[in-house]
């Protein structure tokens, strides 16, 4: 008993199977005194007796015993082939054979040793290899632990550690697609063999485990009803599969194919419930490993989330500061244009604002101002490099002015008058014109106050439409801005990014938004204010004009021809003309501030209505006023004026204008005279013809009754009657004398001289018989001129006639022809009886007479003949000391 | 019977001036014929002739100057002689039709010259 209990423990002590089994098998020998040992294990599966020691130096078919091929019980010793067999049982059960030398044998306690040590034996190497897989299941979980985030990785690994800690030969993972699973890791599969990829759920023993949700062990496939053999190529002898689940949901199924035989001390080949039990416990390691990565996945992407938004905000806020930035920077252009006053220097504020490096940071800026009446933009200034050689020395020497300048305003406003934008970029655009209606990119600036955005794309769109501009400015992409203020759009301007190409982005469009509203109001408070200034320089010519301009009226008041005089409401005389100190004889510098009584009592009534402007508000008019003054006559047309203030309906005084109408006034009255006379005249002869045939008759027969009669009485009567007839005679002749039509007879050059003394001479002998003489003084120049010679030798046999009518007793008649540049004059001078001053204006109205027998038709006619006929003039003068003068005056030249 | 003795028309619408003229022609030896408006002048010269006629102006149908005008379309060897109320035609005498022209009055002797100046021509 020692001996075997050292035995055992010499046994065990081995830390290898096959080293175990041979001192187990030196004891048997030891114990039955046999040569040949050998120790067979009873597989309950296959009914059969397998060979485990020792392994080589026996012949294959000896391997394996089939115990149906044993004619024994198999529950004492037997012979088989010459040799002795020994059964191994405990209790009851078979567990072993050991066949020794023919003849020996082991006794029944000696078995029951044989066996106890065989049974823990192989429980321990069991145990043993149980452990191994323990131990593998560790270094599994580590593994697990260092895999990659890699999920496809994590099920490759874990399918091959599957199939090598389980002993199979191969291995696969199905993964749950839509309704159905795929084939998704192989491991000991080659393409080959592969025969289904996909299967329904349900299908197979793939499918069952899917469907079920359970782990399943077959113990022989070939006869599990669940397994399909038309999956893969090649023979399934026994397979372990579980689900793989997560959350409840089922995510796979990992299948495991036909165990290896490689485990001496397994009774059977099949995959067991150890085998499953450890499937399941990987499949679990699995699925945490899973959650495991997808929990890093999920924190790999919230970490890379939490970065992007990280970015995202240092995104933010590097727009934010840049957009504050500009409004800065917009804020420093206003500030500068607030500084400024020359339109000039606003705009070139304007294009450095949007082009300097801490301004817009626009590559070029183009200005375009409007022309209101040819409705076209006109470009003005270009602002930027001239080409993309000159863009690096230009930008470094613009930094450099710029960072001179603490102050981006301070810097703006010098550059403005340092800078000159005329040539350079300018020459090229300069005078350049666009219409701005109908313009797909000015309407929209101009008429619709429009920020216009030129993208590449729609360059290539529509670039057509715009090929002058794009001419121009030689890029795809560009802003448009108009200049808005309240009232109007003044202008536009254009930039780009011709040498960085660096795109214009939305923010930077709205920015210019404020950009071109804010400039735009402050370049129409500049144009106000030029306005302004432009108004109070007008105000102040205005002023200085107003000056001249009461010189002016002063003047105009002093040389009119009507009698002004100003007076206010306390009835103080303000204004007094030069015309109305000549009218009444006032002067100029007693009357001003003097009250109007100084002008006295007979200008009462002309002040009592000059009064009245002020009820009636309105002028007063009065016409042909016949006003006494000074011993005088005038008629006067007079208007009195309420004089306002400016704007204000108060009366404060009045204007009286006095217009010496006396002149007009007199001639009107004989113009009024003379169409009287003209009908009176037409109607004599009327009635003057009528008579005289009747007359005729009458003097006609009177006569020769007084030849027929020898009655003295009769004949002295006839005589009464005939004196009567030629004396009516005579005025009838007269009278049609004085009224006929023709106004200009036979006009013929006459010399005056000649024509006085034909009259001189008819009337020379017969006055002289009456003692009147008369005296001829001729014109030695002979003046000679047109005349009708019949009628003007009327007018001089009348005016002599008159003369000598005149005399009373002897005298002397002087007449006397002289002449001047333009007239011819003939007197007709008496001393005889005056003609009375009160009826000098009558005696050339037609039949006025002093004469008893006149007609009073012969002067009236002398002066038709000398002033119509003539158009010459026919006066008179006539007092006591210088006696009577007619004198006819006739123009040289009609 | 065609005698010596000159024959004169007098034409003159008012009859006691037609009379006055008619006598004192008469008592110059004249043979003298009167019709008193223009109308029955020319009627009686279409189958008369006379050596002088005298023509008043203002007749109430044809005017003396007229009447003038057609008696010379006769183309008859006839003085005439204008007889007016008016003074002042002289200087458009040659105008007219008639040979001379003289003024109404009561005083018959101016007319008698100009006649018997005519009939001497």
């Amino acid at each position: 008993m020692l001996t075997n209990f050292e035995k055992i423990l010499e046994i065990f002590n081995q830390n290898d199977f096959e080293n175990r089994l041979k001192i187990l098998s030196d004891l048997i020998r030891s114990m039955s005194g046999s040569v040949f040992v050998y120790l067979y294990v009873y597989e309950e599966e296959h009914k059969q007796l397998r060979l485990m020691f020792p392994s080589n130096n026996l012949k294959p078919e000896e391997y394996k015993i089939k115990i149906d091929d044993l004619n024994s019980e198999l529950s004492s010793p037997f012979e088989y082939k010459e040799k002795m067999a020994i059964p191994i049982r405990e209790r009851d059960k078979l567990i072993g054979l050991v066949i020794l030398d023919a003849g020996k044998t082991l006794d029944s306690f000696q078995c029951v040793q044989i066996a106890t040590l065989l049974k823990i034996l192989l429980e321990d190497e069991s145990n043993r290899a149980t452990m191994s897989k323990l131990v593998a299941m560790e270094k599994l979980d580590n593994e697990i632990g260092t895999v990659s985030t890699n999920i496809d990785e994590l099920y490759k690994k874990v399918l091959d550690f599957a199939v090598e800690v389980s002993n199979a030969e191969r291995g696969t993972i199905w993964l749950i697609g839509d309704r159905e699973l795929i084939l998704s890791y192989t491991s000991g599969i080659s393409q080959e063999e592969i025969i289904k990829r996909r299967i329904e759920i349900g299908y197979g023993m793939v499918g069952w485990i899917a469907q079920n949700k359970e782990p399943l062990l077959s113990t022989s496939s070939k006869i599990d009803p669940r397994a399909t053999l038309d999956i893969f190529a090649f023979p399934v002898k026994s397979t372990i599969g579980v689900p793989i689940i997560r959350d409840n949901q089922l995510i796979g199924v990992m299948m495991l194919m036909n165990r290896k035989n490689t485990d001496f001390y397994r009774t059977y080949r099949h995959f067991d419930e150890f085998d499953l039990s450890l499937l399941v416990s990987i499949a679990n390691r699995l699925k945490m490993a899973i959650t495991q990565i997808e929990l890093y996945t999920k924190l790999e992407k919230e970490n890379e989330d939490l970065k992007k938004i990280q970015k995202q905000s240092e995104d933010y806020i590097k727009y934010q500061m840049e957009q504050v930035r500009l409004l800065n920077a917009l804020q420093k252009i206003l500030q500068a244009l607030r500084h400024t006053q020359d339109m000039k220097n606003v705009y070139k504020i304007v294009l450095i604002g949007l082009t300097s490096n801490s301004g817009f940071k626009f590559n070029r800026a183009l200005l375009l101002e409007k022309d209101e009446e040819l409705r076209v933009l006109v470009a003005k200034e270009w602002l930027g490099p001239i080409s993309e050689k000159e863009v690096p020395s230009a930008w470094k020497s613009a930094k450099a002015d710029e960072e001179k300048y603490a102050d981006f305003a301070h810097y703006l406003q010098e550059e403005a008058l340092r800078v000159d934008l005329s040539g350079g970029l300018t020459s090229y655009a300069n005078g350049k014109v666009f219409s701005y209606t109908g313009d797909y990119i000015f309407d929209r600036v101009i008429n619709r106050s429009r920020i216009v955005h030129v993208t590449p794309m729609l360059t290539a769109q529509r670039g057509e439409e715009f090929s002058d501009l794009l001419g121009l400015l030689g890029v795809k992409e560009f802003v448009c801005i108009p200049l808005v203020g309240r009232r109007d759009v003044y202008g536009a301007i254009i930039l780009d990014n011709k040498y960085t190409n660096t795109p214009i982005t939305d923010d930077m469009i709205d920015m210019l938004g404020i950009f071109s509203e804010s400039v735009g109001l402050t370049i129409e408070s500049l144009k106000s204010y030029a306005e302004l200034v432009d108004k109070t320089i007008n105000l102040e010519k205005q002023r200085s004009s107003a000056e001249y301009f009461k010189d002016f009226l002063q003047n105009i008041l002093e040389n009119l021809d009507v009698a002004i005089m100003v007076v206010n409401r306390e009835s103080v005389i303000l204004e007094w003309n030069k015309k109305s100190s000549e009218l009444f004889g006032f002067e100029k510098s007693k009357m001003i501030n003097a009250n109007t009584n100084i002008l006295g009592p007979e200008f009462a009534d002309i002040l009592t209505v000059a009064q009245k402007v002020y009820d009636a508000k309105e002028a007063i008019n009065l016409t042909d006023y016949n006003f006494k003054f000074g011993g005088k006559e005038f008629f006067l047309n007079m208007t009195f004026s309420p004089l306002k203030e400016q704007n204000v309906d108060v009366i404060t005084g009045y204007i009286a204008m006095f217009e010496d109408v006396t002149r007009r006034h007199m001639l009107e009255i004989e113009l009024r005279n003379r169409e009287r006379l003209a009908v009176l005249g037409e109607m004599s002869a009327k009635i003057a013809h009528e008579i005289r045939n009747p007359l005729s008759a009458i003097g006609g027969f009177a006569q020769r009754a007084k030849k027929i009669t020898n009655d003295d009485k009769i004949s002295k009567y006839i005589d009464i009657i005939l004196d009567e007839v030629k004396r009516l005679e005579k005025m009838v002749n007269q009278t049609l004398e004085f009224s006929r039509n023709e106004k200009h007879g036979n006009f013929v050059l006459s010399c005056l001289n000649q024509v006085v003394k034909d009259v001189v001479d008819t009337y020379f002998e017969k006055f002289q018989i009456q003692g009147v003489k008369i005296e001829f003084e001729k014109d030695e120049k002979d003046p000679c001129t047109k005349i009708e010679p019949d009628h003007f030798k009327e007018v001089i046999i009348n005016l002599v006639q008159n003369a000598f009518e005149a005399m009373t007793g002897s005298g002397v008649i002087k007449i006397k022809t002289y002449s001047d540049d333009n007239y011819i004059y003939v007197d007709v001078w008496n001393n005889g009886v005056p003609i009375p001053p009160d009826k000098i204006e009558s005696i050339f109205q037609p039949f006025y007479t002093t004469k008893t027998y006149g007609t009073g038709l012969g002067l009236a006619i002398c002066r038709k003949i000398v002033e119509d006929e003539h158009y010459g003039k026919i006066k008179v003068k006539s007092d006591a000391e210088s006696g009577t003068t007619f004198t006819v005056q006739i123009p040289k030249q009609i | 019977m065609k005698t010596d003795q000159k024959s004169i028309l007098v034409v003159e619408d008012e009859e006691p001036v037609r009379m006055l003229i008619k006598e004192e022609l008469e008592d110059e030896g004249y043979k003298v014929f009167t019709v008193k408006n223009g109308t029955e002048a020319l009627a009686y010269l279409a189958s008369n002739d006379v050596d002088l006629v005298t023509l008043d102006i203002e007749m109430p149908d044809l005017n003396g100057l007229d009447v003038a005008g057609k008696i010379r379309e006769m183309k008859k060897p006839v003085k005439i002689l204008i007889l007016t109320a008016y003074s002042h035609y002289r200087s458009d005498l040659s105008s007219w039709a008639a040979d001379d022209y003289v003024v109404k009055s009561s005083n018959m002797s101016e007319m008698k010259r100009k006649v018997k100046e005519l009939m001497e021509d």
